[in-house]
């Protein structure tokens, strides 16, 4: 019911010609869930409407309205085809964006892991000198036959500032020998052999960096 | 059909209380078209308690497939394209050839053929009928003029409560109070007479 109207029922009357706001439709179907009167007078609004129209109407029984409403009581809840639809395709774009992120993740990781020294130059870690690997360890040489960037030795020269490497653990260990395995076995080095040496990558130093990076120019 | 303004727009807030589960909402709307939609399987189905069946089986199909219905039309010409499709339907798979006279499409509602109508109905449905629709032309005839003309603008020329005020130099308050006056009075004649 509308704040200006004189009857409690002058709200129904506006909702049977759609002139009742949807909010106060929504607020006054709440409040008749099991007014059958109303339901009485709105059948026969529409009835007197129909025949005051002089269109071709064929009185309904009493009980006919009721009986539907038996048999809407035991369907499911209608749902919205275009709701459904959008619904339907954000699921599907959830899935393929979760696929898509899960396979960026696994190539930047193989690649962030596996990339050629020189691309990791930049890391202030590396340029401070916060990075030390044990001196003994040789960074790992392979064929460039893969498309994958293989891990490039690092040519140590006497007197230049060591070289500096990264030790991988965990999760990063095994991609680095898993991209290694592959690369690998063309030349007849057994997987084995590959997961039982400890990865390393070998990063140069920041002079070395430099030096590249002028050479380059 | 004749041409109503504020169809379109008419049933849009039930429509999409239905939409988001409420079964009232398409309960009133079973209400506002039982009759219509039951003079119309009428028409096709010479037989009063088959179109009832057929009504019924109508009203549940609108229902089950009113999440599709996107207001392209007006629900009531959906539903009557449903009612159509679901007699024919029920005709053919009865060993019956559909009628071909007039019902085919939605302009045909106002089909002034009242004497096939007077032909499918029993005697005493028809009579009852053409009571209920002296009472409600009688009635208006004596309500006071303005709500008189607000009730019959609406009702017959269809046009929205805000033509309506500019027609009669009112507030649309005004309008909405006239137009339930109206059927108020008009209601209390008529529930005498409902089967």
């Amino acid at each position: 019911m509308s704040m200006k109207d004189d009857h409690p029922d002058q709200g129904w009357s506006a909702a049977l010609d759609g002139e009742e706001d949807p909010q106060a439709l929504r607020f006054m179907l709440k409040r008749a869930q099991n007014d059958a009167d109303l339901a009485q007078r709105w059948s026969r609004w529409s009835l007197a409407g129909d025949l005051l129209a002089r269109r071709q109407v064929a009185p309904a029984p009493s009980g006919f309205a009721d009986a539907v409403a038996e048999m809407i009581a035991a369907e499911p809840s209608p749902v919205s085809t275009p709701a459904a639809t959008h619904s339907g395709a954000r699921r599907w774009m959830g899935g393929a964006l979760g696929l898509a992120i899960a396979a960026s993740v696994a190539w930047a990781a193989l690649t962030l892991f596996v990339a050629p020294p020189s691309d990791r130059v930049d890391s202030p870690l590396v340029q401070n000198g916060a990075l030390q690997a044990p001196p003994a360890m040789t960074p790992v040489a392979s064929g460039p036959a893969m498309g994958l960037s293989p891990v490039q030795p690092v040519s140590i020269q006497s007197g230049a500032t060591p070289v500096s490497y990264v030790p991988f653990r965990g999760r990063d260990a095994y991609m680095v020998r898993h991209s290694l395995g592959a690369q690998l076995a063309p030349l007849g080095v057994s997987s084995a052999a590959v997961f039982l040496a400890e990865p390393t990558v070998a990063l140069p130093s920041a002079t070395e960096a430099e030096a590249a990076a002028n050479g380059a120019r | 059909m004749e041409a109503r303004m504020a169809d379109l727009d008419d049933d849009k807030a039930l429509v999409e209380r239905v939409q988001k589960g409420d079964t009232k909402a398409f309960d009133l709307l079973v209400r506002k078209y039982q009759h219509r939609i039951l003079g119309l399987i009428g028409r096709m189905i010479n037989d009063w308690a088959e179109a009832q069946d057929v009504a019924q089986e109508v009203f549940l199909r609108a229902y089950r497939s009113i999440g599709a219905f996107r207001g392209d039309s007006s629900f009531y010409t959906w539903i009557y394209r449903i009612a159509v499709n679901t007699s024919k339907n029920h005709l053919v798979s009865n060993g019956r050839r559909p009628s071909t006279t007039d019902v085919d499409t939605v302009e045909n509602e106002h089909w002034s053929g009242a004497e096939r109508m007077q032909e499918h109905a029993t005697p005493e449905h028809e009579l009852v009928r053409q009571e209920m629709e002296r009472s409600v032309i009688s009635t208006v005839e004596a309500l006071p003029e303005e709500i008189r003309l607000a009730l019959t603008l609406r009702e017959m020329d269809g046009l929205s409560y805000e033509e309506i005020a500019q027609v009669m130099e009112c507030p649309i308050g005004t309008v909405r109070s006239r137009i339930f006056r109206g059927r108020d009075a008009v209601d209390r004649n008529l529930k005498e007479l409902m089967p």
